[in-house]
């Protein structure tokens, strides 16, 4: 049973976050009437915020299966939800109140949603063997639809057993609608394969300068949050959440202040996920080639952005640490170009994510090369840490329930 | 005789207690774990082989620290005893132990053996 005494206390909520959803995400981990879970099993509500791709709609009933009955289901900006579920929809606004609504109608039993996947396994079991497992020895056969795993040499020269996986598209921790293919033999990545969607927030015509800075430095700082929860600081990640609904240049030195201590964020992401200076460069992620040291920047060709005195980039090495600190300098930035921009209206800017000249295609593409080539070989654990310093659009600071960056 | 009703109404209270907390349960939880509920939580994905495997720990990064750590002081203690008998003899022997230990333990280092996680 999902109730239990605890759940007197904070409403355990799973997220699960499609693009333009990564707001709400901030803004329930600033709550403290709410506690977002990592896993279903853990939640009592499981909350969609984003739109929902196609094919990503039935990984979403399975995750919708795995809370717990009595559960409930809340829509922030849901956009494509599957026809199984009834979500009770809610505004930003008024999705705190709607969540401790819907969990107090759970404790009182006056509230759940049905199973919408079948209880049991639609695969028979087909085993043969002295245990049922398929085939002589541990070998052969597919138990339940599902091959035994098989031998393959791995990187340290060892033959052993490779499990394959998909995480994603609805796992905490990975960008938005990220999806990994991995070959596992313990917990090393011995073939990854990553896939990032292919929507995301799209240009309206002219946009205010100081509309797309401040967008910048909340999506950066958003970032920064997802980052820091998955790296298991969760109380920083709270204090970032918060930062980023409402970013100020003293809340940015602070964190920056906080996180350059000793025994902190750093001791998880020093020398994670390298990338080389070449990787970076051109691929249509202008943040991340600044963070080695590439200018590359729409802004130094906009003359939207004449006299306001851009920063040159600065090479913080090609690690996750460096990722994170390019994202806390380039949003202290965006909030002094923010300030000094006054009216002044751009419409080719160069997004939080990327120049507006590069289609969201051809920079998934791009992207998940990059991903891949960063993730291949890693331990399982820097490896997610690495997916979470590499972000996409869908990931930014965009209002639910609308794709454009606001003008 | 008091040992035994001692023993006897333990056991019953053990009994008591037991059934007491699966009736108020009310439910017998095996019986209703669906099949979503069985799998892995990963996201919404499914995998596409069995858990049923042999997982590579990787235990040699672990045996080379454990001998680097543990397996000195198997050889510490008899050396301790016979220290003052053998004098500056078994201050050699035991430094050249030390010194070929710790290349293991400097390789070990080398391997990400030593990394917290």
């Amino acid at each position: 049973m999902a109730v239990t005494w605890t759940s007197a206390g904070p409403v355990p909520v799973f997220v699960a976050t499609g693009a333009g959803g990564a707001a709400v995400r901030h803004a329930l981990r600033a709550a403290d009437e709410v506690d977002l879970v990592r896993s279903p099993r853990r939640a009592c509500v499981l909350l969609v915020a984003g739109d929902v791709p196609t094919g990503d709609r039935s990984p979403l009933l399975q995750v919708h299966d795995q809370v717990p009955r009595p559960r409930g289901v809340v829509a922030v900006g849901a956009r494509g939800m599957p026809a199984e579920l009834a979500p009770i929809t809610s505004s930003l606004g008024g999705l705190v109140a709607t969540i401790l609504e819907v969990g107090s109608q759970i404790l009182v039993g006056e509230h759940d949603s049905d199973d919408v996947l079948p209880a049991t396994n639609p695969v028979e079991w087909r085993g043969v063997g002295p245990n049922g497992q398929g085939g002589e020895g541990m070998m052969g056969g597919v138990p339940y639809g599902r091959a035994m795993a098989m031998t393959a040499e791995g990187s340290d020269g060892l033959t052993l057993d490779r499990l394959y996986l998909t995480l994603g598209p609805w796992l905490p921790g990975l960008p938005s609608g990220c999806r990994l293919e991995v070959g596992l033999q313990g917990d090393v990545l011995e073939e990854a394969s990553v896939a990032y969607p292919t929507t995301g927030p799209t240009l309206a015509g002219q946009v205010r300068v100081a509309s797309v800075e401040q967008l910048r430095a909340r999506t950066l700082l958003g970032w920064l949050a997802d980052l820091t929860d998955t790296a298991g600081l969760p109380a920083l990640a709270r204090r970032v959440s918060r930062l980023a609904l409402d970013p100020t240049p003293e809340g940015v030195d602070a964190v920056r202040r906080r996180l350059d201590r000793r025994w902190g964020l750093p001791v998880a992401t020093d020398g994670v996920g390298h990338l080389e200076r070449d990787d970076v460069t051109g691929c249509g992620l202008g943040w991340l080639a600044r963070s080695r040291g590439v200018d590359e920047d729409a802004r130094r060709d906009d003359r939207a952005y004449d006299g306001l005195e851009l920063a040159a980039p600065t090479d913080r090495g090609g690690d996750v640490t460096g990722r994170w600190r390019t994202w806390l300098d380039e949003a202290a930035e965006a909030l002094r170009l923010a300030e000094a921009a006054e009216d002044r209206t751009t419409d080719r800017p160069e997004l939080p994510w990327g120049s507006a000249a590069v289609t969201v295609e051809d920079r998934a593409v791009a992207h998940a090369a990059l991903a891949t080539r960063a993730v291949s070989g890693a331990e399982l654990g820097r490896a997610v840490l690495t997916l979470a310093s590499l972000p996409s659009a869908c990931d930014a600071d965009v209002a639910a329930s609308r794709a454009e960056v606001p003008a | 005789m008091t040992t035994l009703i001692t023993i006897f109404l333990v056991l019953g209270l053990s009994v008591l207690f037991t059934a007491g907390l699966r009736t108020a349960s009310g439910t017998d939880l095996a019986d209703h774990i669906t099949n979503p509920q069985q799998r892995p939580v990963l996201g919404g994905s499914d995998p596409k082989t069995h858990a049923w495997q042999r997982f590579h720990v990787r235990y040699y990064t672990m045996t080379l620290v454990f001998v680097a750590f543990e397996m000195e002081m198997m050889f510490m203690y008899p050396w301790a005893i016979v220290y003052r008998a053998l004098g500056i003899k078994a201050l050699v022997e035991m430094g050249v132990f030390l010194v070929i230990l710790s290349l293991g333990i400097l390789y070990a280092w080398r391997e990400g053996g030593l990394g917290w996680q």
